[in-house]
């Protein structure tokens, strides 16, 4: 019983903040302060950011400043795709350098 | 009987639709290798399976549910347990609002559904895609439909083989790097100005040095830090 009291409690607060701006901005023009919508537009940048920044750099909740092969695979596919623009360039450049880098270290 | 323009603008959003999925994809394979480390952590600890299970689509976002799943193996309170999903999740609120100016024109109805859709890759691949090449408020809707459409049948079909079988993922050919690599990738093409490069920066760098931070919120202020220090005005700008 406790299992399924907290997952639908989880799943109801999740969904209560999915929902939360959608329904109380959307369906109209919107009104909001120039500055909320100057940071709306650097929200997905950001986003990519931390959760990067918690991917490759955090072990266990704990930061971990080491060079490893995800992040090095990771820092050639951003330059890849940053040069050809291409984002299907981050697995194919990505992969074989993670790979490669892993049969080094 | 169709008029032609009703069936090219079908045929526009079966076309967007198709695209979401293709560029979800390998994105969701990515995510297959958490999938299935929450599948068998369902399986192998206290929760009731199929409330465990029943998580990966009600609750829908593997960090939140992780928590809740280890939570209830370790014997806490129910209401601790909810809060922490709840602050792991309150990003989503920041992602409401950003898709809220993309789907201003959907009725109140659409976006109960389309919310229920949004999470991180969903949400950065949709306004990535709007802002390079906007198919316009009518059609905007198919891309990420068909974006999440893919990523929910591959999260929700992994952990349902990871609950019944266990974690059975050879490690050696490490996909899940799919999931950093790609976000690289999309990291790469999202930036475009100074504001997004100092975004990006900061909320990396706060997720990183807070990352410690109790009820996993480091992402969170990361997100809120990064996006405020990007945004901020400029001496120049006044």
């Amino acid at each position: 019983v406790t299992s399924w009291i907290v997952i639908l409690g989880a799943a109801g607060g999740s969904y209560a903040l999915r929902l939360s701006m959608l329904a109380l901005l959307g369906g109209r023009e919107r009104q909001l302060p120039t500055w909320v919508d100057r940071c709306l537009t650097v929200v997905g940048p950001a986003a990519t950011g931390a959760i990067l920044g918690g991917m490759l750099l955090v072990d266990h909740g704990q930061a971990s400043l080491t060079v490893h092969p995800q992040l090095i695979a990771a820092a050639v596919a951003f330059a890849a795709v940053r040069r050809s623009g291409r984002t299907s360039d981050a697995l194919l450049v990505g992969f074989p350098v993670l790979w490669m880098t892993t049969a080094l270290f | 009987m169709h008029s032609t323009a009703s069936v090219a603008t079908r045929q526009a959003r079966s076309a967007l639709f198709r695209e979401g999925v293709r560029d979800m994809a390998p994105l969701a394979v990515g995510y297959v290798p958490f999938a299935f480390v929450i599948g068998a952590a369902v399986s192998e600890t206290a929760i009731n399976d199929v409330a465990g299970w029943a998580g990966s689509f009600l609750i829908a976002a593997g960090a939140a549910h992780l928590a809740v799943v280890e939570m209830v193996d370790n014997g806490a309170a129910p209401l601790a347990i909810i809060a922490t999903a709840i602050m792991i999740n309150a990003r989503l609120a920041v992602y409401s609002a950003g898709m809220a100016t993309w789907f201003a024109h959907e009725s109140a109805g659409r976006r109960r559904l389309l919310a229920y859709f949004l999470i991180d890759p969903t949400y950065l691949l949709s306004t990535n895609r709007f802002k390079t090449d906007d198919p316009g408020p009518a059609c905007r809707r198919w891309y990420y439909l068909g974006a999440a459409s893919v990523l929910f049948a591959m999260w929700v079909s992994a952990q349902t083989v990871a609950v019944l079988v266990g974690n059975r993922i050879p490690d050696d050919i490490q996909l899940e790097a799919a999931a950093p690599l790609i976000l690289a990738g999309l990291l790469a093409v999202s930036i475009k100005s100074r504001e997004a490069l100092t975004a990006a920066g900061v909320a990396g760098l706060v997720a990183v040095t807070l990352a410690g931070f109790p009820f996993s919120t480091a992402t969170l202020m990361a997100i809120v830090i990064g996006s405020a220090t990007g945004a901020r005005p400029r001496r120049k700008d006044s």
